[in-house]
């Protein structure tokens, strides 16, 4: 049953607008050779693969594709990288691109980042860009120090005044990474004020300006935060209760940094047990991730009692009396790493980790000491369920029943797969 | 497996063994409505705008994605992979541009998400690292610009190379 050349076929009865929108200039044969003048919309599929170097290099083919690079879709997502060029080897955004940025696409950002270097100069260059997004609906903002964090070298009214830009602007961030920043209490009630039923995520590790009581604010006001990262001070009962109210979602992952950066001079409040309890149960899925900068003597207000912690990262020393407690007190623990111990074996401490953790599955142990004999045990314990055993060299102690040259088969052979301790580069 | 026959825009008919649960939902319309018999009822017409190899290639591809899940949803900020291209879909893509072009623009008409991603992303991988001469010579596209106008983009463009 064949049909004559269909060439009077009218196209706009075919189904929807949309397609008849595809079709406006598909008519004609030579069409589908021509890349020249393929369809914009196929054109901006293809730019949305290319990186924005290539992308340009694309634009300059024909007019056709010059205008598709302007399109408002390929100007969504954007990194500034902010760096000195007299103190960094760092690459930079070109200052003409900014300001071309800002000029013709400021209002089709959504995901943006700022990632600057150590100087102050390129902390103010990104709070001067961000001043200027005023006609931006930001969905995602992250401001990323690459070395010692700069936005707190600026003048506080400065950055909170540019940061202040966005929350206003922004009716819908839905995650934003402000940590190192000097971000204070007033200016989290404005974002709170334009983005509460739209905040997912927020980290902001290290900003001394906060309080409890502002973070408490967007727990009670943000009850679609799924992830939140912040500093041990900012922690209450009061936090942990809100963000375990039935108007809250289910809390996905909440990372605490607990710092001391000198010895004595912080005083660590304690949380109560019934806090934990109501946060586990409102979110029992969650992830607790816990890093601890503290000095040995510090632990003291810490595993006291079973908390849900599933990640912990001590990256000063701790004591053994401390990794004893936390094989009694933390029964989620998936995953574990000590920097630095001392000189005395960890063998018992191991023991009881695997006994009464039964979800760990990553173990990282740096400057400590543990026989042979019990780490095979402790391997031999957990199975195949570690995925990542990452012990250096200098870690185990060969006794009467293992050498060093043995022990890399015995764990082998427990884990299922070959196995080495980690060398130190020499 | 029945046997249809589909008519294509340049007066050829496809006809095959195809398997219609796998088809798109444009296809599978056109099918339905022609019956498995390919005989009953009214003929609704050939697809005005895919040709009759573009077509067959279309259903080649459709067949042997083979009930595979759908590709995931974008996530708008992340930047998008074409390292991920499936080994059999990169030969069945090493086709002359003109070939390609066609693909692209029957999947886009014929609302093949699947087909359209890596069509686009066999053309990024294309483009890539080129420089504007080298991509026209690869697509066969005429340069349009005057010269002021290239001038300009060029000097736009300069831009966009990190410091």
């Amino acid at each position: 049953m064949k049909r004559g050349r269909a060439s009077d076929h009218n196209s706009s009865e075919e189904g929807t607008a949309d397609k008849s929108k595809k079709l406006r200039t598909t008519n004609e044969h030579s069409q589908t050779c021509d890349w020249g003048n393929l369809l914009q919309d196929i054109i901006l599929q293809v730019f949305k693969y290319l990186p924005l170097l290539d992308r340009a290099h694309a634009s300059q083919v024909c007019r056709n594709w010059n205008q598709v690079f302007h399109m408002p879709d390929l100007w969504r997502c954007f990194e500034f990288e902010l760096n000195q060029p007299a103190t960094s080897y760092l690459k930079a955004t070109h200052p003409e691109l900014i300001k071309q940025i800002i000029k013709r696409h400021s209002n089709h950002l959504q995901y943006v980042s700022f990632k600057v270097d150590s100087s102050k100069e390129s902390a103010e260059a990104a709070c001067d860009i961000l001043s200027q997004l005023v006609n931006c609906s930001l969905k995602t903002l992250g401001l990323i120090s690459t070395a010692r964090p700069s936005f707190m070298d600026l003048p506080k009214s400065h950055f909170i005044s540019a940061l202040t830009v966005v929350f206003v602007n922004s009716k819908s961030l839905s995650s934003l990474k402000i940590d190192d920043t000097p971000v204070d209490d007033p200016s989290l009630k404005v974002l709170v004020a334009n983005n509460s039923d739209t905040l997912k995520l927020l980290k902001m590790s290290s900003c001394p300006h906060v309080s409890p009581a502002g973070i408490l604010c967007v727990a009670d006001q943000c009850h679609g935060l799924r992830e939140l990262a912040l500093n041990y001070h900012l922690l209450s009962d009061e936090l942990l209760l809100a963000l375990s109210s039935e108007k809250h979602v289910r809390l996905e992952h909440l990372r605490i940094d607990v710092v001391s950066e000198n010895p004595g001079q912080t005083h660590f409040h304690t949380i109560q047990k019934s806090s934990w309890d109501a946060f586990i149960k409102h979110s029992p899925k969650v992830n607790l991730v816990m890093y601890f900068f503290l000095y040995e003597e510090e632990f003291d207000p810490f595993f006291r009692y079973e908390i849900p912690a599933t990640h912990l990262y001590f990256g000063r020393s701790v004591s053994k009396d401390v990794l004893g407690r936390v094989g009694m007190t933390c029964p989620r623990l998936v995953e574990l790493v000590v920097c630095a111990n001392g000189l005395r074996p960890l063998d018992e401490e191991l023991i009881r980790i695997a006994e009464r953790c039964k979800n760990l599955s990553a173990i990282g142990l740096g400057e400590c000491e543990v026989s042979c004999s019990a780490f095979v045990e402790f391997v031999k314990m957990c199975g195949g369920r570690l995925s990542q055993l990452s012990i250096m060299e200098e870690v185990l102690i060969p006794d009467q029943k293992y050498s060093l040259e043995q022990i890399h088969w015995e764990v082998s052979k427990h884990l299922g797969r070959v196995w080495f301790p980690d060398m130190m580069p020499t | 497996m029945p046997s249809v026959k589909l008519p294509s825009s340049d007066g050829e008919v496809f006809e095959g063994a195809v398997d219609t649960a796998k088809q798109p939902v444009t296809i599978k319309t056109r099918l339905e409505g022609l019956g498995m018999d390919g005989g009953g009822g009214d003929d609704p017409g050939p697809l005005p705008n895919v040709n009759a190899a573009v077509l067959k290639k279309v259903i080649q591809w459709c067949t042997h994605l083979k009930g595979d899940p759908p590709p995931p949803e974008d996530d708008e900020s992340k930047e998008k992979q074409t390292d991920d291209i499936p080994v059999w879909d990169q030969e069945f893509l090493q086709v002359d541009p003109g070939t390609l072009s066609e693909l692209i623009l029957a999947a886009n008409y014929l609302d093949i998400k699947g087909l359209l991603d890596v069509t686009c992303k066999t053309v990024a991988n294309r483009i890539k690292g080129k420089t504007p001469e080298k991509i026209r010579n690869t697509v066969n596209i005429k340069n349009d610009f005057t010269e002021e106008e290239e001038a300009q983009v060029r000097k736009e463009n300069q831009r966009c190379e990190e410091k």
